[in-house]
């Protein structure tokens, strides 16, 4: 009798401890630690050039139009080839292996559409900004870098035509790219991007 | 009592295993089987998980990943499914453990 008891409440008290153990970890992934795949890890090389360049490398994006105030992340490649995104819903990611913002090249950010409870993310409203609004990317020794949209897009999510994101352009430009569309659970994405192209005032 | 308090065990525990094994839907996730876009020019490449690239602050750099997969929200549902289940079974297995120490 007795040993019943003592089997019941231990089963009690682990199933009670499982359950908040399950509702932690899932109130906190969905809501501010989205799972994201691994990165390749950074050669050599680009850590170094990346360490001698840290005074410039950006830290902070501001877009007052849409009262951002977002700290910058540095991100990579995915193990599935695609780029990194932030660890979480509230900061945005510079592609650490493209332009440095404020240099010739496309400096791309990205930031969460929505978290896993379908509350907004960073970059919720990024579809909003209109040509001519300013953006601004505060580096690590605290300049203020001033870009100003020049164009905005959405491309398919399944697109390989990503070298006008990534390739090659002789301005100092600004790229941010957040998720739209409509939401595939098959592949866990939307089904476009938002991608919004800043030149830097001068 | 003591019946009724292991057939509640029992389902707890069941409901408890169920929800372990759905958890990891609670955010964004790369799907099995799909494709990635994007590719990359540099002739390094990627070799065994470790990726080479030209140049990290100029325009040189001609690695051209995929698009990056910023949302999650289309999980809100079974989060918040979850969310309620595992909730209820925590409170309730609360109760029942304070019952059962306070006979």
């Amino acid at each position: 009798m007795k040993k019943n008891y003592f089997i019941t409440l231990v089963l009690s008290v682990l199933v009670v401890l499982g359950a908040m153990a399950v509702f932690a970890t899932t109130l906190t992934h969905a809501v501010s630690n989205p799972k994201v795949d691994p990165e390749i890890p950074v050669p050599a090389k680009v850590a170094a050039e990346l360490q001698s360049a840290s005074s410039t490398l950006p830290v902070r994006l501001i877009i007052p139009s849409l009262k951002i105030n977002a700290r910058v992340q540095k991100v990579g490649i995915s193990k599935h080839g695609t780029m990194a995104v932030p660890t979480n819903f509230t900061d945005v990611g510079w592609y650490k292996y493209g332009a440095i913002p404020g240099r010739v090249g496309n400096a791309v950010i990205a930031g969460h559409l929505d978290n896993a409870l379908s509350l907004a993310g960073v970059f919720k409203h990024l579809s909003s900004l209109q040509y001519g609004d300013d953006v601004f990317v505060v580096d690590q020794a605290g300049n203020r870098l001033h870009f100003r949209v020049a164009q905005t897009a959405t491309l398919d999510d399944t697109s390989t035509d990503t070298q006008t994101i990534f390739g090659q352009t002789p301005k100092a430009r600004l790229v941010l790219i957040t998720c739209e569309g409509t939401w595939q659970q098959s592949r866990k994405s939307y089904t476009e991007r938002r991608i919004v192209y800043a030149d830097l005032v001068q | 009592m003591k019946k009724t308090l292991f057939s509640l065990a029992a389902a707890s525990s069941v409901i408890a295993l169920a929800l372990s094994l759905a958890s990891p839907i609670y955010a964004q996730t790369d799907s099995t089987g799909s494709s990635y876009t994007g590719s990359s020019t540099d002739t390094s490449g990627t070799t065994n998980g470790s990726m080479s690239t030209s140049t990290t602050n100029s325009s040189t750099s001609s690695t051209t990943p995929g698009l990056p997969n910023t949302g999650a929200g289309g999980d809100a549902a079974a989060n918040a499914a979850l969310l309620l289940t595992s909730g209820l079974v925590a409170i309730g297995g609360t109760v029942l453990v304070a019952r059962k120490l306070a006979v």
